[in-house]
């Protein structure tokens, strides 16, 4: 079971269309404190249900938190990024896969050798393995359309198959 | 932090900003800044959609939440996110993961 290690940004998406419950079946789901403050306590201020949604995955034992003082003293990224990003990047370890749908963390995440994915990724991957039936994925990815490109829809979509 | 900064704003723009004091019950100089942190906003997620900034950075310049961002984004049409290119280049690392 791989281990991912979301950003906040991809973790939201994910959580909105209704597909978290299933990677954190399928995967190991980790994130820092500070993707913790930023989804959930964050979320919470603004009444949004995705923020109970992560909460309660992070309360049921299939989220867990790495602890600051794990990474604190890490290498930070040489470009600006906010703290939840700053976070993971220092948390990155060789066994974990990053998790992020941002273009310029991911220009980056590619520059400093470290690949990631993102939750289209995360689709395609299920469809791929059949660990989801088409249909499902078709599904995930329509929910997840009004959040990514419109080009990137398409190859995601052909990449599933008909 | 705010600071006071002095501003020549045209007298049919100030009509405007009156107009959108009256329909939401608030005051002028409420409605410029509104006007200004919208464009800001805007201005934000398009460095966001040419990957000049990242969306946690644009989140805390403009003191919003994630959610409140894509949600910002969707409404105003302005695609932000990885691109094809990236993703095919993460689809060959999906690709190699058993």
């Amino acid at each position: 079971m791989y281990n991912l290690l979301f950003d906040s940004d991809a973790l939201i998406k994910i959580s909105k269309i209704d597909f978290l419950d299933i990677i954190a079946d399928k995967f190991s789901i980790v994130i820092t404190e500070e993707v913790y403050q930023e989804t959930v306590t964050e979320g919470k201020k603004g009444l949004y249900l995705d923020a109970d949604k992560i909460e309660n995955l992070v309360q049921d034992g299939k989220i867990k938190i790495i602890k600051k003082g794990y990474y604190e003293k890490s290498k930070k990224p040489k470009q600006i990024f906010g703290i939840g990003e700053i976070s993971v990047f220092q948390s990155h370890k060789r066994n974990i896969i990053i998790v992020t749908d941002d273009l310029k963390f991911t220009s980056y995440l590619r520059k400093e050798k470290i690949s990631s994915l993102s939750s289209a990724h995360l689709i395609y991957i299920l469809a791929k393995n059949r660990e989801l039936g088409k249909e499902k994925a078709y599904d995930f990815l329509e929910k997840l359309r009004p959040y990514i490109r419109n080009d990137l829809y398409n190859s995601v979509k052909m990449d599933i198959g008909e | 932090m705010t600071q006071v900064q002095p501003l020549r704003i045209e007298e049919d723009i100030l009509k405007i900003a009156e107009l959108r004091s009256k329909d939401e019950h608030t005051s002028k100089t409420a409605a410029i800044k509104q006007f200004l942190y919208s464009g800001a906003e805007e201005y934000l997620l398009k460095l966001c959609s040419q990957g000049r900034i990242s969306m946690g950075k644009a989140s805390e310049i403009l003191h919003k939440s994630i959610y409140d961002l894509q949600e910002s984004a969707k409404r105003k049409g302005i695609e932000v996110g990885i691109t094809t290119k990236q993703y095919y280049e993460g689809k060959k690392f999906a690709d190699e993961l058993e």
